[in-house]
Order: structure tokens, then C-alpha cells, then sequence
């Protein structure tokens, strides 16, 4: 089943629509949104995915997580503390 | 004969006791709006222009007049096709989203020609609808004309007609803005928020930029707007004094609501202008130090004034400055065939203007032009894809707007679940705005619910072609078709980094 979720990337400016299938993984859904916000922002090594203010298990399925049509998810991109947009790095905790 | 003093206060305060229907049933609270009061309690109505139909009818042949020489000599085509594109963009963006809506103007208007609670009222109204209805054919006459040259100015009349996103969401301003809203809710929303507190914005800051850039045109059409507005705005001041004074609560939540939704839309449509479209060696002031003039200190003013607060989402408002028309305009332009006018991908130059003029925000917002910027030096002039989103973008269901609010590291959005439907809000603005009447919002779709309902394509291509009313001749492509002489002489305008 296709689940439809408004995707934000933190340090985008616009939400996105992202639509998943509820068997894709959490980590499939990273990349998903990563690629639709990828023509104003650059990919990073590590990829978060948070409902509210709990990481999701990037190994856990979209139904699984039980995340439902139109709910909000956010992505936050990390780097390594020594490359590339390192503001962004080893980031403690929810989305603020 | 009589002097125009004897005649004229006789003329204005025409009202009478009804002898056969009752004063409600004349003017019935459903129409009239609420709170409904005795004419007794409107009777002071006034305000300073006190205009007869004479004067009115000679001082705008004059305005006319002056328009259609001016037209003569600098509007024809020759003379717009001098003008800088990203300008022409402004005028663009300007003529499609404000020609119709003061269409609708004139309904608003004409509703308190019948049903305003004061002869004077009534009277001002009714010039007040004559004036809109000449702001819709000044734009029509002297910019859809342009469509002979360019195909986009064609969307100064086609706009409201269509399903263009914009379009959705300037019609769900605007129609219950100018065409259902009450005369008392019209007046306050309309006159004093609308006209009084932003207008000027349009009227006397872009006008200064168009006299800058050499569109003599628009800033004339936009001066003649201009005295109209300053007289018709005025019928806002006494509708709300006795609003405030006999419903203080009504008053400042008419205030609080209006304020926001008339921010965002100005935001988009100015802000864009000021800030993105009007080339750097014109822009002297930014957006955000316009509103700092003509809002912030004017209009801050006039509502303490009244005895009114501030709205509740004040330092909001004030954040948002920093941000909100910055965001919407870096989503569109990755956007921007969704749109009638083309974007201008600002340069290292319009850059540190911007960071200048907006330290607070600016280091949030560069990386994406960065990367933009480098995607663009990639693809090569006239590639616009690879500059291009392909994934739909999701709209607020207050403001029908994107959801652009708050801050790059944190959006502002916010969903909310009632009756079993899930929505969406930009901001905590908006949804406090749903949340007061959701009868009136809740059964609206925007454009992402119309996708998922089958009713608008969700492919992007189809999207833009067959719902938004748009193609590839008209739709929005960068201004100089990536073209940009910065971008071949700066490598590092755009870092591989970002």
C-alpha cells in the first residue's frame, strides 16, 4: 500500500510529498526524500529519519514504524565531524 | 443655488426610520455582519475624503487621462522589451495575482454599497467599487495587451481562471477575503489590514523601484492605484473604532486573522520582487526594511491607536521576516515551471546584498543557492532541469500556500487530525486561524489532497500541463537561461561541498 507523508530536510526550505510503499524501510524512505530535496541540497553519508522527536530504525518497515498517510516525518543529514557540512554533524536528539 | 457645504453633509447621511419593515429585516445581521447595532450606533460614521459624485467622476477622467498619454508615449512593446526580464517578472507576477482579485474587490465593495450600516458608508463604498473595478481594466489594458509580445502576460487575465497552485491559494484568500466576507468584516479585513497596512508596500515601494528600473508604465499604474486606495482605505478606520468599541474581542480577532493572511501574501508577491526580481543596481532598500517602514512603524501605530494588541504571533511575524519570502522564493525557483513568470537565480553580487541586508537568516539560506548555483554550472545555459524539483510539493490547507514556514533547520509545520482527515499547516498562525472557524475551511482541498483523490494528476508534467494550466511555452524557466556570466567566471560560486 502506498502511504503518502509530508517529508522535511532539515536545512530545506519547502515540505516535500513523499509517497512510500508501507513495506519499504525507513532507510528506503531516507533516501527517497533525499533525492526529492537533492536539486537544493547535497546527499550525506548518514541519513535520519525522526517522527516527532524519535529517530526511526532505518531497519524497520514504513508500517512497522507506524507511520500513517500525510503524517510528518523529518530527515536530517550527517556527516562525518570532520567533512563536508560538519554543522550538521553527530546532531544528539530529536529535529528542534 | 446651494454651496457644495450645504448640499454635500445632506447628500452623505442620507439615512431615514423604516416605517413599514423593521431595520434588521433591511439589514439583516447575515449581510450586514456581526455584532448587529441599531443605526443609532453608526450614525458617527465618517470619513475625511467626503467625495461627491462629481468630484469623484472629473479627479478620475483626469487620472485616466493622464494614464492614456502616458501609454501613448512609453507602452508599447518596443519600450517593454527594454525593461530587464527579472523585472518583467515582477510586473508579471504583479498583474496576474492583483487584476482579478480587484475584481472581486468590487463585489466586496458593493455588498457594503447595499448593506454597510451608514449612509456615508454606503456612499464611499460605492466609490470604492467603481475604483476597483477601473483596478482590474488599468492592468488588463495596459499588461494583458502584452501578450502579443509574451505569452506569460496572458496570465494577467488567465490566472484566477486556472488551477494553478498560486491560483488556489490566492483564491482561497480572496474569496473569502472580497467576496463572502460581511461589510464589517470586509472593512476591516479589506480596508484597514489589507489596504491600509500593506498596500503601500505595493504602491509606494515597488512604485519607487519601477521609476528606478525605468518602467515609467507600472509606476504610473500603480501612483493612479495608489490615490484611490488611499481613499477608499479610509472606510476601514470608523468601521473598526465602533467595532472596537462595542466588541473589542471580534476586533482584534478580525485584526489578528487578517494580518497573517494578508502577511503571506504580500510576502510572496512583493517579497519576490524586491528581494529577487528587481535587478541589484536598483535596489536600494530591502523587503524586509519596506515592512520595517510601512508596517512595522505605520501600522503598529494605527492598531494601538484603536486600543488593539498586537497579534498574538507577533515575534512570528518578526522571525518570519528574516525568512519566509527567502524560503518560498528558493522553493519556486526549483519550481518554477510551475509558475507564469520566470525566477532569477541570484549570483555571488545579489548574494552578499542579501546577506547584508539579512544577517540574521542569510547563512541558512546560501548553501542552497550554492548548490543550485553549481547544478546549474553542470548542466550548461538553457538546461533547466537539472536545476528543476520532480517530487511534488505539499501546501498548507489554510493558506493554500507551500509549506515554506519557519526556519531551514526548522520548519514550522505542523499537522493536525480531526474528523478522521489529517491536515497540514505551514505555521502555528494558520492552524490557530483553521482552528477558529473549521466549518469554513475544513471541507477545501488543496493541492496535494486533489493528487491523492484522484483529481489532479500526480505526475509533475501533468500536473503543470493539464491541471495548472500551464505549458512549456509559458511556463516559468530561468530568467537568463542559466546563462549567467558569474557562472563561468566564479568556479566557486557554487561549492561541490554543499
Amino acid at each position: 500500500m502506498l502511504v503518502p507523508l509530508h517529508g522535511f530536510v532539515r536545512g530545506d526550505t519547502v515540505g516535500l510529498l513523499v509517497l512510500v510503499h508501507d513495506t519499504d524501510t525507513i532507510a528506503r524512505l531516507a533516501q527517497t526524500l533525499m533525492a526529492a530535496a537533492a536539486v537544493r541540497l547535497a546527499p550525506a553519508p548518514r541519513l535520519r529519519v525522526y517522527r516527532g522527536a524519535v529517530e526511526l530504525d532505518p531497519r524497520d518497515t514504513v508500517a512497522r514504524a507506524g507511520l500513517t498517510a500525510l503524517e510528518r516525518i523529518d530527515l536530517v543529514r550527517e556527516w562525518p565531524a570532520t567533512t563536508g557540512e560538519g554543522q550538521q554533524a553527530a546532531r544528539p536528539g530529536a529535529p528542534r | 443655488m446651494l454651496t457644495r457645504e450645504d448640499w454635500l453633509p445632506l447628500a452623505r447621511k442620507l439615512d431615514w426610520e423604516f416605517s413599514y419593515v423593521s431595520e434588521r429585516e433591511v439589514f439583516p445581521e447575515a449581510v450586514s455582519g456581526s455584532p448587529w447595532l441599531e443605526h443609532a450606533q453608526w450614525q458617527a460614521w465618517d470619513e475625511p475624503y467626503r467625495t461627491s459624485f462629481r468630484e469623484y467622476v472629473r479627479v478620475q477622467h483626469q487620472k485616466e487621462s493622464r494614464l492614456a498619454a502616458v501609454r501613448e508615449a512609453i507602452g508599447r512593446v518596443q519600450d517593454v522589451r527594454k525593461l530587464d526580464r527579472g523585472w518583467l517578472s515582477a510586473v508579471k507576477l504583479h498583474a496576474a495575482t492583483f487584476a482579478l482579485a480587484e475584481f472581486a474587490a468590487v463585489v466586496g465593495n458593493l455588498r457594503a454599497a447595499r448593506f454597510g450600516r451608514d449612509s456615508a458608508w454606503r456612499i464611499a463604498a460605492s466609490f470604492g467599487a467603481l475604483d476597483e473595478l477601473r483596478h482590474t481594466q488599468l492592468p488588463l489594458l495596459l499588461l494583458h495587451d502584452l501578450v502579443h509580445w509574451d505569452v506569460q502576460f496572458d496570465w494577467t487575465h488567465k490566472f484566477f481562471h486556472t488551477n494553478n497552485w498560486v491560483a488556489i491559494a490566492a483564491r482561497h484568500l480572496v474569496d473569502e477575503l472580497l467576496l463572502t466576507a460581511d461589510p464589517i468584516e470586509f472593512a476591516v479585513a479589506t480596508h484597514f489590514v489589507f489596504e491600509t497596512g500593506f498596500t503601500n508596500l505595493q504602491f509606494v515601494g515597488l512604485s519607487a523601484l519601477a521609476r528606478d528600473v525605468g518602467d515609467r508604465l507600472f509606476e504610473l499604474l500603480l501612483q493612479s492605484i495608489q490615490t484611490d486606495e488611499a481613499r477608499h482605505a479610509q472606510i476601514g478606520n470608523p468601521v473598526l473604532e465602533t467595532l472596537v468599541r462595542v466588541d473589542p474581542a471580534r476586533a482584534q480577532h478580525l485584526i489578528d486573522k487578517w494580518f497573517w493572511r494578508s502577511w503571506l501574501f504580500f510576502a510572496v508577491v512583493t517579497g519576490f520582487a524586491m528581494d529577487y526580481l528587481t535587478p541589484l543596481q536598483h535596489r536600494k532598500h530591502s523587503f524586509k526594511q519596506f515592512v520595517q517602514e510601512w508596517i512595522l512603524t505605520q501600522f503598529k501605530e494605527q492598531l494601538l491607536r484603536h486600543g488593539l494588541s498586537l497579534p498574538w504571533y507577533w515575534p512570528t511575524f518578526l522571525r518570519s521576516l528574516d525568512y519566509y519570502h527567502h524560503m518560498v522564493y528558493a522553493s519556486a525557483y526549483t519550481y518554477r515551471a510551475s509558475v507564469w513568470f520566470d525566477c532569477v537565480l541570484p549570483g555571488p553580487d545579489e548574494l552578499a546584498w542579501l546577506a547584508a541586508k539579512y544577517p540574521a537568516s542569510f547563512a541558512e539560506l546560501e548553501p542552497i543557492w550554492r548548490r543550485v548555483a553549481e547544478r546549474q554550472r553542470q548542466a550548461g545555459p538553457k538546461v533547466e532541469w537539472y536545476t528543476h524539483g520532480t517530487t511534488p510539493v505539499t501546501f498548507c490547507d489554510l493558506c493554500q500556500l507551500v509549506l515554506c514556514a519557519g526556519t531551514p533547520e526548522e520548519n514550522s509545520a505542523r499537522t493536525l487530525l480531526r474528523e478522521g482527515r489529517r491536515y497540514v499547516f505551514c505555521s502555528e498562525p494558520c492552524q490557530w486561524i483553521f482552528e477558529r472557524e473549521p466549518e469554513r475551511y475544513a471541507a477545501h482541498e488543496n493541492v496535494v489532497g486533489r493528487i491523492l483523490a484522484g483529481k489532479a494528476p500526480a505526475n509533475l508534467l501533468e500536473l503543470l500541463r493539464s491541471y495548472f494550466g500551464l505549458h512549456q511555452d509559458m511556463w516559468g524557466k530561468d530568467a537568463a537561461r542559466g546563462a549567467y556570466p558569474w557562472l563561468e567566471s566564479e568556479p566557486g560560486a557554487g561549492s561541490p561541498s554543499c
